[in-house]
């Protein structure tokens, strides 16, 4: 499948959780890094949603490839290391493990911005 | 588990509130204030003919002739009211709007809005005469509920004045007044943005404003009240507006607990450019909001307009050299909130003050809600999401302590008292504090307060509204 195809699939799953979910990840991230990738699959199949399902579905096929992502949601803390934070360059290793999958990270904005505080 | 007593749906919410409030103002009102309002007297009132008719010193609403209203007076303090009226609809709504996430943003204006439909009802119904009406020395009486005292006959050129504006009709004074009453509960919903449930919004919001928004009120401006007659000064409402809504966000951030995420992922601002047009309206609506507390268009309200002006550019000024100081970026956000918290100060003492200690307590209004915004905030340990009480809380107490240092007689015809100021300023703070907190505890038992987490991952733009931004 050509790396547009990818793409566009990592796209559309991307503004579904948006939307749904409000949990913002990285589309470009989730194509190339397989771990990034089932960490998404895992959080969005927790949520048990129809339409989530169908383009999981997708992404794992073309993605992930022959290793299934796993289908139950993991315990706190067992997630994997920096998935949905795991944006290239994104200073955000100080973040407590026990949220790091709240997802509500920008690739454009690092470091401690917006983090407990407004201004 | 909660107790539900099935009102919980938005609409039987507001009916039943509205059911309440009449049968309360429909209630048999303080006798003696019933008969002076029932016997009218056409007496020759008015401050602005006060050079060559002295005016009978009232205490209460009374009945003039029409001639002897000041046209001049009328015409700036309709449109004060206007521009007190901007401040929230649209600017505190674009304000807020600008600083919660995207799946807020309909919410968070639904909430201003619905807020300022709600308390102009029950202003009407029974908040002015709570606030504004002589009664005892902690509220005011019943004998001016659904506006019984208000009266105009053109055909008689009669009209009813207040004792506090006696230059203009009653009801350019009601609506005047009812505008504070709106702006302030409205203040209050950045505290608990992104997690309020909106039928609890509603019932908390009706209860604030007429169990701490009218007492507080009629303490510090009805003459009788008791703060009043110990000689508070509080032009705009500092106090009654600023200290009163500020600490009330605090407690609701404090009972309604932090956001899901708060502390460990950025919840990012959907869209400062709306927060700048909100500041922005807010900064010239608050003209309206200082210059027409002097209820006549006189040398006083253009002062008070002037000194607002010099306040808000020197906080924006400090809070920006305070934020580049420490944080290496003067930001916008940062300028905004700097103009907001000068605005915030020097309303009590807009006039009561000269223009150079307009720009000093300007100057520390900046600095010290920077410090309220951040430091304090940290030390808190609340989600004041939005900041109310960084900025309207500590901007009110900054304002009314230097009211009390600055404060000239020949300017507002009384020096000013830090012991009396802070007397007033924390008698509100724990007052607002207490009944904000029972208030917040009853609302829970039978309402609920928070979203569920689900609800609030989604955004309450969809879950209480089904309705988003695209």
């Amino acid at each position: 499948m050509l790396d547009s195809e990818k793409l566009a699939i990592a796209a559309h799953l991307h503004v579904l959780m948006r939307r749904k979910l409000g949990r913002v990840t990285d589309v470009e991230w989730m194509v190339k890094n397989r771990e990034y990738a089932l960490e998404v699959i895992r959080t969005a199949r927790a949520e048990n949603l129809a339409e989530l399902t169908e383009w999981v579905d997708k992404l794992e096929a073309t993605v992930v490839g022959p290793h299934p992502a796993p289908r139950k949601s993991q315990p706190a803390g067992n997630t994997v290391p920096g998935a949905f934070t795991a944006v290239p360059h994104a200073p955000d290793q100080g973040r407590d493990s026990q949220h790091s999958d709240l997802g509500f990270l920008d690739s454009a904005h690092g470091g401690g911005r917006y983090v407990g505080r407004l201004r | 588990m909660k107790l539900r007593i099935g009102i919980g749906r938005p609409w039987a919410a507001a009916l039943s509130m509205a059911l309440a409030m009449w049968v309360v103002a429909a209630l048999p009102s303080h006798a003696e204030a019933q008969t002076a309002a029932s016997a009218p007297e056409l007496a020759a009132s008015s401050t602005a003919v006060a050079a060559s008719t002295p005016a009978p010193s009232t205490t209460q609403p009374s009945r003039v002739a029409a001639s002897q209203i000041n046209s001049g007076d009328t015409a700036w303090m309709i449109t004060a009211t206007a521009l007190v009226l901007l401040m929230t609809i649209p600017g505190l709504a674009l304000f807020y709007a600008g600083m919660v996430r995207k799946k807020n943003i309909l919410a968070t204006m639904a909430q201003v809005i619905a807020v300022c439909a709600l308390v102009s009802l029950l202003w009407f119904a029974l908040g002015y005469s709570l606030a504004f009406m002589p009664g005892t020395q902690l509220l005011g009486n019943t004998s001016a509920a659904l506006l019984d005292s208000l009266y105009f006959n053109k055909a008689a050129a009669a009209v009813s004045v207040h004792h506090l504006a006696a230059s203009v009709p009653e009801s350019v004074f009601v609506m005047f007044q009812m505008s504070f009453a709106i702006i302030t509960p409205a203040l209050i919903v950045g505290a608990f943005a992104e997690r309020m449930r909106f039928a609890a919004l509603l019932w908390f919001m009706a209860l604030w404003s007429l169990l701490v928004y009218a007492p507080v009120a009629h303490w510090v401006w009805e003459p009788s009240g008791w703060l009043a007659s110990r000689g508070i000064l509080d032009f705009a409402g500092g106090t009654v507006v600023h200290i009163n809504a500020g600490v009330a966000g605090l407690v609701c951030a404090w009972m309604l607990g932090e956001r899901v995420g708060y502390g460990h992922v950025p919840l990012m601002p959907s869209n400062l450019a709306y927060t700048m047009v909100g500041a922005a309206l807010l900064w010239v609506g608050w003209m309206g909001f200082n210059g027409g507390s002097a209820a006549a268009a006189d040398g006083r309200a253009g002062l008070a307009m002037l000194v607002t002006q010099l306040a808000a550019s020197a906080a924006a000024l400090s809070w920006m050299v305070a934020e580049w100081l420490l944080r290496g970026r003067p930001t916008l956000l940062g300028l905004c909130s700097g103009a907001v918290a000068g605005l915030v100060a020097i309303t009590p003492a807009s006039g009561f003050v000269d223009a150079k200690s307009a720009a000093l307590i300007g100057a520390a209004a900046g600095v010290g809600c920077y410090w309220g915004a951040t430091g304090l905030k940290r030390l808190l340990r609340a989600d004041d999401s939005l900041d109310v009480f960084g900025v309207h809380g500590i901007g009110g107490l900054i304002g009314a302590l230097l009211t009390g240092v600055f404060a000239k007689a020949s300017i507002g015809g009384a020096e000013g008292s830090v012991t009396t100021q802070a007397l007033g300023a924390f008698a509100t703070l724990a007052y607002s504090a207490a009944a904000t907190g029972v208030i917040l505890w009853v609302v829970d038992i039978f309402i609920g307060l928070r979203v569920t987490p689900q609800q609030e991952r989604e955004g309450l733009d969809i879950s209480q509204h089904a309705e988003q931004v695209e």
